[in-house]
């Protein structure tokens, strides 16, 4: 996920290769809590409850910043745990890894949250050494990553490896919330809908 | 960092070589050992796509995956600027 730092260390080749797919965040619940957790259907029902994320993960300050309450942990499988301990109640987890996690973790007693996901914009990109070269092939991935999406040739791949999880995620019987993304780069593409799953 | 989707990147550097054939692109990429194997081949496929569609216009190229094996992202970081010393 790109970030302020990491931009001004490598040169971004601003093209987001997930088109966005990791900022859709369905919602990891204890199984035994689904139907008390239906209830769940607004921003302001969100802000009630907690969730867990990583303390160092980006993530963490976007949910922060849109303010919900969230249990930092180290690791997942801390994670997980405090979903079973009722420490938090709420675990986002980006459609493309939500699927594995749960695989992962078969013995926890885990569900995704049926009604709701969130969305916040951000962006996945290749990154290049910032040097004279960097420079050079950075220019050259933007153009060829620029013309594979003009002749459909990104899109067959995107669809080709995407289509499953985006398929499992359901996301036509959710409601989405949008939240904001207060740490994304300025220069990120988001007007170029080309880019995009969730058009602006 | 343990996050999967900070490490959802490819770290890459290029160094230019001529042959008989004139300029060649190597380029080099990093792929987080903690990523999915499945992501991991869509960024592969992606930066070759990339190259291809480009090599009209910016020539040829040979993609390697540095050493032929993943490191942490801690580590292709502090590759991926140390690399910069030797180019």
């Amino acid at each position: 996920m790109t970030d302020g730092i990491r931009e001004r260390i490598f040169i971004p080749v601003r093209v987001p290769l997930y088109k966005g797919l990791f900022g859709i965040r369905t919602l990891l619940v204890n199984k035994n809590k689904l139907n008390d957790l239906k209830f769940l259907t607004s921003i302001e029902d969100l802000k009630k409850v907690t969730f867990t994320q990583g303390s160092e993960w980006p993530d963490t300050q976007i949910l922060k910043s849109n303010g919900f309450s969230i249990y930092e942990l180290q690791k997942k499988e801390d994670m997980i745990a405090s979903l079973q301990t009722g420490k938090a109640l709420l675990y986002p987890r980006s459609i493309a890894e939500i699927n594995y996690e749960m695989e992962e973790n078969a013995t926890a007693e885990l569900a995704i949250l049926p009604n709701i996901y969130l969305y916040y914009p951000t962006a996945i990109y290749f990154f290049v050494q910032r040097t004279k070269e960097g420079k050079h092939l950075a220019d050259r991935l933007e153009f060829g990553l620029n013309e594979a999406i003009n002749d459909g040739t990104f899109d067959q791949l995107f669809n080709k490896s995407m289509s499953k999880i985006i398929t499992k995620a359901e996301l036509d019987n959710k409601r989405m919330i949008k939240l904001n993304n207060l740490i994304l780069p300025e220069l990120t593409p988001i007007n170029e809908s080309k880019y995009w799953f969730i058009k602006e | 960092m343990t996050n999967r989707i900070i490490l959802t990147i490819f770290f890459i550097f290029l160094i230019i070589t001529t042959n008989s054939n004139g300029q060649i692109s190597q380029v080099y990429y990093f792929s987080p050992t903690e990523e999915l194997d499945e992501i991991k081949l869509y960024n592969h496929s992606l930066l070759k796509l990339a190259l291809e569609k480009s090599k009209k216009e910016y020539g040829e190229f040979e993609l390697h995956n540095e050493n032929n094996t993943s490191v942490s992202q801690r580590d292709a970081l502090k590759l991926l600027k140390e690399k910069k010393s030797y180019m």
